[in-house]
C-alpha cells in the first residue's frame, strides 16, 4: 500500500510522465507565446517558444516569430534565432519550471516583461552557427492602433477572434497623404538635406491643401517622430478630422514649421473603425503589438 | 510597356480609376491577373466574421481572472483525480493536446510565416520609396499582425480547441504577410522612378 501511495506521488508529480489524467494537463499542449496582450509594459515583437526544445534550450530561447516593424524587427532579429544572452542574463540551459516547459524561454518572457518601454539592452543570438549581438529598445505594449481592447479575445475559451478587418475598414489614407512618394531617410542621404533623420518627400502630392513640397524632410509629426512611412501614416490616423497638426520640416536644409488641418472624414479615402491611442510621451509610438 | 501602378489598380477595384487605366487593363493579362489578385484577397478578408470588440475591458478582464481561476481548480481536481485513478488501478488518456494532424499544420503555418519573414527582411521596406497609400497599407497590416501576435500569446494551453486555435491564428499570420509582401514589392515594382 505504501509503494503504491509513493508511486502515485511521484507520476503525478513528473509532468509528461504519460500518466494522464481526465482533465487539462498540467502544461500546455501547444506552445505558449509570451507578452500577454493589453499589459503595460515594454514590448520587443517576438513570439517566443515556452515549449520545452531539447534542441535548443540548452543554447537560449527559440524565436518562432518576429512582429513586422517592431523593436526586434528593427534590431534585426528573425524567426529561428535563438537567444543567449538578455542584457546580462544568459539564457541557455536554464532549468525549466515544474510545467516542463522551456527553461531560456520562460525565463525570456519574464526578462521582457519587467521591462519599460524605452528601456535599452543588448542582446546576444545566435543564427545557424554564428554567434551575434544586437541592441533592442523597448517599445510601449499598450500602443496597438486600439488593438488593446482585445486583450483577451471574447468568446469560447481557446477560441480565437478574427481580427482581419473588412475593406473599407482595412487602410487608412487621408486624400492629401495618398499620392506623395516618401521614403526613409538614411545619415548618407540625409547629408545632402541636412538632417541624418526623417521621411524624405520625393513627390509631393498635387493637392495644395497640405503644404509640403518635393525635397521636404518630415521630422515630427505633432511632435512625434516618423520612423517609417509606415509610422507616418500611423501618427497621422491618430488625429481626428477637425484637429490641427504642426509638422516640423527641413525644407532646402532649413528647419521650418507648417500646419495641416485634418480634413473632414468624408473627404478621406478610407477610414479605420480603431484609433490609436496616444503615448504619454515620446518613444512610445513605434509600431506595437 | 507600362503598367497600371498600385494606385491604377486600387482605383479600378474601387470602380474608378483614369481612361487610360481601364483601356490599358482591357488588353493587359499582367495587370488583370493583379486585380484579379486584389478582389480574391477582398473576398478572402470578407469571408471572415466580423469583430465586435468589447467597449470596456472589464468584461474581457473579467473573464480572464475567472477562466484563470478555473484552470487552477482543474489543475487540483485533475492532480486528485490522478492520484484516486492510479489508486484503483486506472489510467485515463490525457485530452487537449496538440493532435499529430494539428502539429504538422502548425509547422507547415509557422514554416511559411519564417520565410515569408525573410523576403519582407530581403525587401528592405524602409529603403523604398512608396505612396503614402501604400504605407498606410503597411501600417494596418503590420498592426494586424501584432495584434494576431497578441493573440497567440493569449492562447492558454489545455483549453479545448487549442490546437485548431492556434493553426488558425498562424494562417491568418501568413495571410497577413504575404499580403504585407505584396504591398511592399508591388509598390517597389510600379513606383515611378
Amino acid at each position: 500500500m505504501k509503494w503504491i501511495l509513493a508511486l502515485a506521488v511521484v507520476i503525478v508529480g513528473v509532468p509528461g510522465s504519460g500518466v494522464a489524467v481526465a482533465q487539462n494537463p498540467s502544461r500546455p499542449g501547444d506552445p505558449r507565446y509570451g507578452f500577454p496582450p493589453g499589459e503595460h509594459h515594454g514590448r520587443l515583437g517576438v513570439l517566443v517558444n515556452t515549449q520545452a526544445d531539447p534542441e535548443t534550450d540548452s543554447i537560449g530561447a527559440h524565436i518562432e516569430a518576429v512582429t513586422p516593424g517592431s523593436p526586434a524587427a528593427k534590431a534585426g532579429l528573425k524567426a529561428g534565432d535563438v537567444i543567449t544572452k538578455f542584457g546580462s542574463s544568459a539564457l541557455g540551459g536554464v532549468a525549466s519550471d515544474e510545467t516542463g516547459g522551456s527553461g531560456p524561454g520562460r525565463k525570456l518572457v519574464e526578462l521582457a516583461r519587467a521591462l519599460q518601454p524605452g528601456d535599452s539592452l543588448r542582446v546576444e543570438y545566435r543564427r545557424g552557427m554564428a554567434v551575434r549581438t544586437t541592441t533592442l529598445i523597448a517599445g510601449d505594449v499598450s500602443v496597438i492602433s486600439g488593438f488593446d481592447r482585445l486583450a483577451v479575445p471574447p468568446g469560447p475559451p481557446g477560441g480565437r477572434v478574427s481580427i482581419v478587418p473588412g475593406p473599407d475598414d482595412f487602410m487608412f489614407c487621408f486624400g492629401d497623404w495618398c499620392d506623395m512618394q516618401i521614403v526613409s531617410l538614411n545619415p548618407d542621404l540625409g547629408e545632402y538635406f541636412g538632417t541624418k533623420e526623417g521621411i524624405l518627400v520625393v513627390k509631393a502630392s498635387g493637392d495644395t491643401s497640405l503644404p509640403l513640397k518635393s525635397g521636404d524632410v518630415i521630422l515630427a509629426i505633432g511632435g512625434r517622430k516618423p520612423t517609417s512611412a509606415a509610422h507616418a501614416m500611423r501618427i497621422l490616423r491618430s488625429y481626428d478630422p477637425g484637429e490641427t497638426v504642426s509638422i516640423d520640416i527641413m525644407r532646402r536644409q532649413k528647419r521650418a514649421t507648417i500646419t495641416w488641418h485634418v480634413p473632414a472624414r468624408d473627404n478621406q479615402m478610407h477610414h479605420f473603425r480603431f484609433r490609436e491611442m496616444r503615448p504619454d510621451s515620446d518613444g512610445g509610438d513605434a509600431p506595437q503589438g | 510597356m507600362m503598367h497600371c501602378t498600385l494606385e491604377d489598380l486600387l482605383a479600378l477595384r474601387d470602380n474608378e480609376g483614369s481612361s487610360w487605366a481601364r483601356e490599358h487593363l482591357d488588353g493587359c493579362d499582367v495587370c488583370r491577373a493583379e486585380l484579379d489578385a486584389m478582389y480574391q484577397r477582398v473576398a478572402r478578408l470578407k469571408a471572415l466574421p466580423p469583430l465586435s470588440p468589447p467597449r470596456s475591458r472589464w468584461p474581457a478582464i473579467r473573464n480572464q481572472v475567472l477562466a484563470t481561476q478555473a484552470r487552477r481548480r482543474q489543475r487540483w481536481m485533475a492532480s486528485g483525480m490522478a492520484a484516486a485513478a492510479l489508486l484503483a488501478g486506472v489510467l485515463v488518456l490525457r485530452p487537449h493536446q496538440v493532435t499529430p494532424a494539428y502539429a504538422q499544420e502548425l509547422a507547415q503555418a509557422k514554416r511559411q510565416s519564417a520565410s515569408l519573414e525573410a523576403e519582407l527582411q530581403s525587401l528592405d521596406p524602409d529603403s523604398r520609396v512608396e505612396s503614402g497609400r501604400a504605407a498606410a497599407m503597411a501600417a494596418a497590416l503590420e498592426d494586424q499582425i501584432a495584434a494576431v501576435d497578441a493573440q497567440l500569446s493569449g492562447l492558454e494551453g489545455g483549453q479545448p480547441g487549442i490546437g485548431q486555435a492556434a493553426v488558425d491564428l498562424w494562417r491568418d499570420r501568413v495571410n497577413l504577410m504575404q499580403q504585407l509582401v505584396d504591398v511592399h514589392a508591388t509598390n517597389a515594382a510600379y513606383v515611378g522612378l
